[in-house]
């Protein structure tokens, strides 16, 4: 689903954390957010999944407003795999990723055979069916974040939201998550901390910086030396992968 | 060194029961609890006649038998009272909880039983019950919990936001401020029959309820046990934290004023008409998700059941432990409660009971 920011500015106070967005991201496009910690990507990802009212411009999902759009219509098409979120009471892995459902049957329906059928889908996607009947509460961190992106599949959005999902992965669940993003076919947002896998999976990079877009484009256009030493204060050279030809990063002390 | 916490990761007892059987066992308990629990007390009353009273009164047939009095004026009012006001404090609980993510959450955290209390212990220690009878105290101790409701909501607010954090802390501080009060007034009152009423009134008690306000108590708490039956799915959501909750389609900050307002007039009502019986709100809970597992769909029924039995039969003892004088239900609800919270605690699977 295309997503489209128009002169967004948003944050907590008077002052926005982020001002004079303006990106198009069209269907199917894996786009990566990046920048220095504090630069906004976090407050710019909330303003596509309603958690924070942008106090100007526009966020366009498809064709319509986001933020005059019925809540549980843009739940349907948008899902979020956030940073940090609370382990909550004792639900058990399979009813927090049934949760993925509700935008799609209500408060007050339950939930069918279809519905279960995805979510037992989603859970074995994410590897962690052999959890199902676990507590949330027991997971490690990274056990955590697979199951709550299961949650995020279930809802079988049509624009998924990342906001640095590789944050307490393991090597091989950080790449796990990635390709399992890519394979959806949807249109992904994704914050990411590493620029080395933003190099890898992105189709266009974002570069935020200090609440602007400081420079957009495929990976081998934008991270140039130039935008490592002003934005992220390090040097750097791009290379292809010697096996899988993808772009890759190489940081170094400038 | 091998990691323990599988063999901690117990699933709730009763996961698997489908909510309809859970329901009916639990209602039948509860009925045959209430009829068992008319019986007892300084004048035992069999049950056979106890069922034939009900059965006169409920048949419509006026003929009065021996125990008619006892039964249909003392204990079936009293009876009825406790099983809604347990399962209103409990329910309130359960929303308190989920309200503020919190499992250690409880309805009298919000402040909103020092704030009856301070309403009812004004009235006691001054006017008496002159202005509206016998529904003075009530009314005060009603209004005192909406107004702590009320003072704890606007100081707690930030912006158009009302973190949960700030709600708990600000209805602690304002707790202690009126217990300040509170002490104060009974200090400083020379009738000491009101000292006796307001410690009664304090530790709880659902001794002397009439028919009159424990209609109205009744129904309303059932009313609004209704209504929270209605928000249960979207507790669950809560749960996710507020980003969690809206990336589903959740308005979090309207839920929690629904939910404040919901647990204000249920604590609200109960305490009014029964004092401030503690432990409940926060024990229930616990008992409750540990039992049928954290899906509010089935802890807010479920929890409304067993807290009405708990309450019947703590209140049965309070008939019966020390009778013929009547002992405070919050003493009772302490020492049964204490117990099983600290079960609650030792067998969750964090150890925190959630609380991470």
């Amino acid at each position: 689903m295309k997503l489209a920011f128009a002169g967004v500015g948003a944050g907590y106070t008077d002052v926005p954390a982020v001002r004079d967005v303006d990106v198009s991201v069209a269907e199917g496009e894996f786009v990566a957010l990046v920048g220095p910690n504090g630069s906004g990507k976090s407050t710019l990802l909330k303003t596509v999944y309603r958690a924070l009212k942008p106090s100007a411009g526009q966020v366009v999902l498809g064709d319509d407003d986001l933020w005059r759009a019925p809540r549980r219509d843009v739940a349907r098409a948008v899902a979020v795999l956030g940073q940090d979120q609370p382990g909550g009471f004792d639900f058990t892995v399979r009813e927090a990723v049934a949760l993925g459902r509700y935008p799609h049957h209500g408060p007050f329906a339950r939930l069918g055979p279809a519905d279960a059928k995805i979510v037992d889908e989603a859970l074995e996607r994410c590897g962690c069916g052999h959890l199902a009947d676990r507590s949330l509460a027991t997971l490690s961190g990274g056990e955590r974040q697979r199951v709550l992106f299961a949650r995020a599949l279930a809802q079988r959005p049509r624009l998924l939201v990342l906001d640095e999902p590789t944050n307490h992965l393991d090597p091989r669940h950080q790449i796990a998550v990635l390709e399992l993003a890519t394979s959806l076919g949807v249109t992904v947002l994704a914050a990411l901390h590493s620029l080395d896998l933003a190099a890898q999976y992105a189709d266009t990079v974002l570069v935020l910086d200090a609440g602007r877009i400081h420079r957009s484009g495929p990976p081998r256009d934008v991270f140039e030396p130039q935008v490592l030493r002003e934005v992220f204060g390090v040097g750097g050279t791009l290379v292809d992968d010697p096996v899988t030809g993808a772009a890759r990063l190489l940081l170094r002390p400038l | 060194m091998t990691v323990r916490v599988a063999a901690r990761d117990r699933p709730p007892l009763l996961r698997r029961v489908p909510l309809p059987a859970l329901g009916v066992v639990l209602a039948a308990a509860l009925v045959l609890s209430m009829t068992v629990a008319i019986g007892i007390g300084p004048v035992s009353v069999p049950v056979g006649d106890v069922v034939d009273a009900l059965t006169r009164h409920l048949g419509g047939s006026g003929a009065a038998g021996r125990y008619d009095f006892i039964v249909w004026e003392l204990r079936v009012p009293r009876v009825l009272q406790g099983a809604f006001v347990g399962a209103g404090l409990a329910v309130a609980g359960l929303l308190t909880q989920a309200m503020t993510g919190n499992p250690l959450g409880d309805p009298y955290v919000l402040g909103l039983s020092s704030g009856a209390a301070v309403g009812a212990v004004l009235v006691l220690t001054t006017a008496g019950s002159a202005v509206l009878g016998l529904l003075t105290v009530p009314a005060a101790a009603f209004l005192g919990a909406l107004a702590a409701a009320a003072v704890v909501f606007a100081l707690a607010r930030a912006g158009t936001r009302t973190p949960p954090a700030r709600l708990v802390m600000t209805g602690i501080a304002l707790a202690q401020l009126l217990s300040g009060v509170v002490s104060f007034l009974l200090l400083t009152t020379r009738n000491s029959n009101a000292q006796q009423q307001v410690l009664f009134w304090l530790l709880g008690s659902l001794a002397g309820t009439q028919w009159a306000l424990g209609t109205v108590g009744a129904v309303a708490i059932g009313l609004l046990i209704v209504a929270a039956a209605a928000v249960s799915s979207r507790l669950n959501l809560l749960v996710l934290g507020d980003d969690g909750a809206a990336a589903l389609g959740l308005n979090s900050s309207r839920l929690r004023l629904v939910l404040l307002v919901l647990v204000t007039l249920l604590t609200g009502t109960a305490v009014a008409v029964a004092g401030s019986i503690g432990f409940l709100g926060l024990v229930v809970p616990n008992l409750t998700r540990l039992l049928v597992g954290a899906d509010h769909r089935r802890a807010v029924p479920v929890g409304a059941l067993l807290g009405a039995l708990i309450l019947v039969w703590a209140d049965t003892a309070a008939r019966v432990v020390l009778a013929p004088t009547e002992t405070p239900i919050g003493i009772l609800t302490a020492v049964f409660g204490v117990p099983v919270f600290l079960l609650v605690l030792r067998r969750s699977a964090t150890g925190t009971a959630g609380l991470s």
